[in-house]
């Protein structure tokens, strides 16, 4: 599976804003306006470019079924099991019988 | 403060509750063609947010979540805020992609996923290792679960309930719930309790502070400081909980283990999407859904703090029955009572919630990888129900056995549970990403990943630090290093072709885009 640009962007930003949040010694211990600008600043960061990256794929990845299609799809999957099931007990039926 | 028969009349009441809707789903699906199996099925979006999240809370949200804001502070809570969204990473590089092929390929454990990447020799032991730990992660979760509950109740009833009394009944009632209706009434029940206990969460929280701080927090925050000075704001937390090692291991485990690797979760995020709107709303809207709900907990972390500031550690998972019993019922018996039930339904109902799930996760494994593929015995759909329900009773009886020993802490039972699970974590990615991956690594890459969980907890000591952190980087080097020893060029291509086509059949990609 290839990887976009947009994709690798998202990753190396993603893991990049991980390693700076837990970067040691900072903020330092007991100080607590550190600890708050600390927390709240990687707390936009993180939020901000992940729902923004999130849009963006979203974008570029557009769904190829709509929901319906893909309800019918599903049905016929259910249907196929169904009858799966329904064959399975008929064949067992017989072997009784067969006994 | 429950006296004996108000905390009966309570169990009642849930169980029938429960009970009445797994009966009822049982009922439908006997009258609908293909509505699903016991241990899988297709939900619609909020189903699958809302059992998404419901088996997230499980008993952090009622015990060791508040408890543990109480120990951490306010480092401890944005260590958890922070890291949420990346959510959307794993789900849009991970679990939407095993979704698309799993609409062809039918999973039901998580295993089986692994099983089709990697085939050919050695496939049958990694189905027993992955299996195993699965597993193996199940049992001190349904545990920790049920002796949580039965904890609380011992609590709620100032000790005139008995602890195995309490883990017997809500146990068995457990066990006969999932049997009865399976995937499909776990998630509808996770989304009728979850919504319910979030409010239940949110109304302690407000009740706390007002009857505390007046509804103000800022007087909350100011008592803490006059009293306590300035710790609980600052790391590494008011009791030394949250040096900058616990900053990365804890939210790191959440990530992986949390969010994606315990088994029921990976099954929810993986495997039972009706549609892509589902799986994208999943990773959408789950991040703030999880804020509102620890945010919840942490008001009520703090206010504790701020009124109650030396509980001990070992009582600090029971801080809300301390504060109803110790602050509310004085100010308003009748509505500490209304409280303390809706506090108990609520531990009941989460902790279920997770528990059953984990159950129907255990037994579809002990079902699915073991008897029907590593024994090979064939059976028809009909009777592997059966047989999954009499498995499900199994698993469940053992977890219900192990919870009458109960362990100190919750938290840790439910983090060692998480941490078993990461190393398994780089095993499937690499195998997704990378062809050259192969099953001779990633056999080796359990047992080393286990052997990693096995020193960092027993040798090192660090388990409650970095949990699966480090057995996970273990696993990933020789994830690769085998690979690249032992690659021959394997038939996997099916498994790869297969996966674009179903990326293809979900996806149209901007041809713009590079």
């Amino acid at each position: 599976m290839k990887l976009l640009k947009v994709e690798k962007w998202w990753l190396i930003v993603g893991i990049l804003t991980f390693i700076g949040y837990n970067i040691p010694g900072l903020p330092a211990y007991g100080d607590v306006k550190g600890a708050i600008i600390w927390n709240i600043g990687f707390f936009a960061i993180f939020w901000i470019t992940n729902y923004a990256f999130n849009a963006k794929i979203c974008k570029i990845y557009k769904p190829r079924k709509t929901t319906e299609e893909f309800l019918a799809e599903n049905a016929a999957a259910d249907r196929a099991t169904a009858e799966l099931i329904a064959a399975e007990e008929a064949a067992e039926k017989a072997a009784k019988g067969r006994n | 403060m429950l006296s004996f028969s108000e905390f009966w009349i309570t169990v009642a009441c849930y169980i029938v509750f429960i009970l009445g809707i797994g009966a009822y789903v049982n009922y439908r699906n006997s009258k609908k063609v293909g509505a699903g199996g016991l241990f899988a099925s297709k939900l619609n979006w909020p189903q699958a947010i809302m059992t998404y999240i419901a088996s997230l809370m499980s008993v952090w949200l009622f015990f060791a979540g508040p408890g543990g804001y109480y120990k951490g502070g306010f480092v401890y809570w944005m260590s958890e805020m922070t890291w949420l969204p990346m959510y959307m990473i794993l789900a849009h590089f991970v679990t939407n992609k095993v979704w698309a092929l799993s609409r062809k390929r039918a999973y039901v454990t998580p295993t089986d996923f692994y099983c089709d990447r990697f085939q050919g020799k050695g496939v049958a032991l990694l189905r027993v290792l992955v299996g195993l730990v699965f597993l193996i992660s199940a049992f001190p979760y349904v545990t920790s679960v049920i002796a949580a509950i039965a904890q609380g109740a011992v609590r709620v009833s100032d000790g005139s309930i008995n602890y195995g009394m309490v883990c017997l009944i809500i146990g068995i009632a457990m066990v006969v719930f999932t049997t009865l209706g399976g995937f499909k009434s776990v998630a509808l029940t996770d989304t009728i309790q979850g919504i319910v206990y979030m409010i239940v969460i949110w109304l302690i929280a407000f009740v706390a502070l007002w009857i505390g701080f007046k509804g103000s927090l800022s007087d909350c925050v100011k008592a803490i400081v006059d009293n306590e000075g300035t710790a609980f704001f600052s790391y590494p937390g008011p009791r030394g909980w949250v040096p900058y090692g616990y900053r990365f291991g804890y939210p790191f485990a959440l990530l992986i283990g949390y969010s994606v690797m315990l088994p029921h979760i990976f099954v929810r995020a993986c495997y039972s999407g009706r549609d892509l709107n589902t799986q994208r709303k999943l990773a959408l809207h789950t991040p703030w859904i999880r804020v509102f709900v620890w945010t919840g907990c942490f008001i009520v972390g703090i206010v504790c703090f701020g009124m109650l500031p030396n509980i001990a550690t070992e009582d600090a998972e029971y801080i809300i029955p301390f504060l109803i019993e110790g602050n509310i019922f004085p100010n308003n018996p009748i509505f500490a009572h209304v409280l303390m039930i809706a506090f108990f339904c609520g531990a009941c109902g989460v902790g279920l919630s997770t528990a059953d799930s984990y159950l129907l996760s255990a037994a579809s494994i002990v079902m699915d990888d073991f008897i029907v593929n590593i024994f090979g015995i064939k059976m028809t759909q009909k009777r592997r129900t059966l047989v999954g329900r009499i498995v499900i009773l199994l698993v469940g009886l053992i977890g219900v056995l192990m919870a009458l020993d109960p362990p100190d802490l919750i938290a840790d039972m439910i983090m060692f549970s998480i941490g078993m699970t990461m190393p398994l974590f780089p095993i499937m990615v690499i195998g997704m990403y990378w062809k050259k991956a192969t099953t001779t690594a990633a056999w080796i890459s359990v047992v080393t990943g286990m052997l990693g969980i096995w020193w960092t907890y027993m040798v090192w000591g660090q388990g409650g630090t970095y949990y699966g952190a480090v057995a996970m980087l273990i696993s990933t080097v020789t994830m690769v290093v085998v690979s690249l020893l032992t690659y021959k060029k394997e038939s996997n291509e099916k498994f790869f072709t297969d996966m674009q086509a179903g990326i293809n059949e979900i996806y149209v990609i901007d041809p713009a885009a590079k």
